[in-house]
């Protein structure tokens, strides 16, 4: 049997979903009301018609919330805001799989407009309380949904860059994605910016507030892409529903370059995203480099059998809030550990040397090095060395060093 | 050589070595103790015990398959602990060839030589019971026709393995054989400090003679040297301190230190 991937797409604004095996795709503001007699939940609009009807309370913000370790009264009941995301989470997936013919799910991909580890633990749990088995989970990053949704479409529509407006209340981003082969490996970029000149969509209902919106996109247009060749343009956010307000932005990004308009573009990138999950090929047949991943990689230099080889600790395209690298090391008559930081521009490769003379001095080979590395962000790794002892020989100390490595200079 | 990957695998049911004392928990262990001390482990130590060591808590079950199919080709224990060592990443071919060549060099030795090597190892483990032993058995060996020569080397380091036992009854005596078979001043030396040390222990009349001849002045000085100095070191300063903390901590730091030494004394016998 097929099988059903879900993709979704969770902001503070709106949440969007999208299935794998029906073009339907489902929109809700991400708000989550209560009864206000029973502990009944409801979502979206229809939570906003019960609080309309004063039978209900309701609360948004939820995700930015949660990332504040917020509390919420509902019906004089404290809630703790991560509970409330779990809630609504639980909602939206119960509510999509209803409306879309009762076949569960059996992976889901979330999308989020930004990727922290926090993040990811807490949505993780969400989804595994929803249903899901963790395994069947994963964490995106805008970026990275985008990237996706392009490479799904065909070769001439990403040949060049890609841009990216995506217009929501009070909030315009811009998305840039490009495609290059480094190494006989294609890789394809993305990054945001989150632009200043963002609006509140209700100027778009005036005649001289949509001639002003047109203005400032048109403006931002012509300054970010200004001696760039662009393949295609993607409209994405409430703010493109309809695009009669945007003439003079409209007319520019049209030349010379295929423009698309999706509302749902990063649900339906999940979703993707979600495919190649399923099928267990994490990168198809290309490195994805966004913010939530590297875009360097990181080896150590090894001996084996007396032959120098690089272990890898992380590699480009890989998630970096998920990517540790736990290994122990005995050094023979070395007095540092090399690190080789290859960028996937090889010009910038460079070596970083992390001395050890922070070990206690014993005879050769007896030594054993416990060798952590893990990320804060896609340009940040955080080392941290500690002796290891060598069993009761030569018992461990509390000798330890940290040393952060930026991969980026 | 540089930086080597270390097995991961860690035994839950580690193997000891009495020789050494000392628990094994990786292959990187075992290897430097096969490594690290050759006379202790060239003989009966390639056994059944350390195959299913090797295989079922190292999780080698290639080189234990490769050890016993060797085995029954006729390898010897010394081919089966070089194909250990080469087995693991921190050890070269250079290397092995070298380890290779000192077993050789060792197997090539007269019986009681090859003996007195092992104890003078275990004497520089601390391993002292273990080393007089072997002493012993060294000496029971060459009753017959052994060197005065090697048989004052044995019993002088016997006697030395007593006095760190504080046997110092058996030191003195052993010092006396040794004395007897080499004529050293170096051991007539120690025979009046351990007289200094265990009162008790009267000096024979014709090392009493031989001492006021000449050196007893200087090695007076020499034994109040090293006593103050000894009172002066750190483990001593240390011990000293602990009379200064609190109680409650004070009787802390004392049982544990009590408890090594006792330790340590085991580990000696």
């Amino acid at each position: 049997m097929k099988e059903r991937i879900m993709g979704m797409d969770l902001s503070d604004l709106g949440t969007g979903v999208a299935f794998s095996d029906t073009d339907r795709t489902f929109r809700f503001p991400t708000v989550l009301g209560r009864d206000r007699e029973e502990e009944k939940w409801f979502i979206g609009e229809d939570a906003y018609a019960r609080a309309l009807n004063g039978k209900g309370v309701i609360t948004d913000k939820l995700l930015a919330l949660t990332e504040k370790h917020g509390t919420a009264t509902i019906g004089g009941i404290r809630y703790e805001a991560s509970a409330l995301l779990r809630q609504f989470l639980k909602e939206v997936i119960s509510a999509c799989i209803r409306e879309a013919g009762g076949v569960s799910p059996t992976k889901i991909v979330l999308c989020i407009p930004s990727v922290s580890e926090w993040a990811v633990t807490e949505l993780t749990d969400d989804l595994v309380t929803a249903g899901f088995r963790k395994e069947d989970t994963c964490i995106i990053e805008r970026s990275e949904s985008f990237i996706y949704y392009v490479m799904n479409q065909n070769r001439d529509v990403w040949n060049n860059q890609v841009g990216m407006f995506c217009l929501s209340d009070n909030s315009l981003t811009y998305f840039e994605m490009n495609t290059q082969r480094k190494g006989g490996k294609l890789c394809a970029s993305a990054e945001k910016i989150n632009l200043e000149e963002a609006f509140n969509l209700e100027i778009l209902s005036s005649s001289s507030g949509a001639r002003l919106a047109d203005k400032i996109l048109l403006s931002c247009a012509e300054r970010i892409m200004k001696k760039k060749l662009f393949s295609a343009v993607m409209l994405t956010g409430r703010g493109f529903d309809r695009q009669d307000w945007a003439t003079d932005f409209m007319k520019f990004i049209c030349t010379r370059r295929k423009v698309f308009q999706d509302a749902d573009l990063f649900a339906r990138g999940a979703c993707m995203r979600g495919m190649d999950f399923k099928a267990d090929r994490s990168d198809r047949n290309f490195i994805c480099i966004c913010e939530g991943r590297l875009d360097t990689s990181v080896t150590v230099k090894l001996e084996k059998e007396e032959k120098e080889l690089d272990f890898p600790i992380a590699g480009a395209g890989d998630v970096w809030y998920s990517s540790k690298c736990h290994i122990c090391l005995i050094p023979v008559n070395a007095s540092e550990i090399e690190l080789t930081i290859s960028p996937l521009d090889n010009r910038k490769k460079r070596i970083v040397r992390l001395p050890l003379s922070f070990l206690p001095k014993r005879p050769p080979k007896t030594t054993r090095v416990d060798f952590r590395a893990r990320f804060t962000d896609n340009r940040t790794m955080v080392i941290e060395l500690s002796d290891a002892g060598f069993g009761e020989l030569f018992p461990a100390t509390d000798a330890v060093m940290r040393q952060e490595v930026h991969l980026w200079e | 050589m540089g930086i080597i990957l270390c097995e991961s695998r860690t035994a839950s049911h580690p193997l000891f070595l009495d020789e050494l004392g000392v628990h094994l928990y990786t292959f990187e262990e075992l290897c430097y103790v096969i490594s690290e001390y050759p006379l202790l482990f060239m003989d009966d130590f390639v056994n059944e015990p350390l195959l299913e060591f090797i295989d079922t808590e190292l999780g080698r079950q290639h080189l234990t398959d490769d050890i016993r199919k060797y085995r029954n080709e006729g390898a010897t224990d010394d081919d089966t602990l070089c194909l250990i060592l080469k087995d693991c990443d921190s050890y070269s071919n250079s290397e092995v060839l070298h380890y290779q060549g000192k077993l050789k060099a060792f197997r090539k030795l007269a019986p009681p030589e090859y003996l007195k090597r092992k104890a003078d190892a275990l004497f520089g483990l601390k391993r002292y019971g273990k080393a007089v032993t072997i002493y012993e058995k060294i000496l029971a060996m060459t009753e017959e026709n052994g060197s005065d020569a090697f048989r004052g080397a044995v019993y002088n380091n016997e006697g030395s393995a007593y006095a760190n036992l504080f046997l110092l009854d058996h030191a003195y005596r052993a010092y006396d054989k040794a004395y007897g078979c080499l004529k050293d001043r170096e051991i007539l030396k120690r025979i009046y400090f351990l007289s200094l040390m265990e009162p008790i222990l009267e000096m024979k009349e014709r090392y009493q003679s031989m001492v006021e001849e000449d050196a007893g002045v200087d090695w007076d000085q020499e034994f109040e040297k090293v006593r103050m100095e000894v009172k002066q070191c750190g483990e001593i300063t240390e011990t000293d301190a602990f009379f200064e903390r609190d109680p409650i901590k004070r009787k802390k730091l004392i049982t544990e230190k009590i408890e090594k030494w006792k330790q340590d004394y085991r580990n000696m016998l």
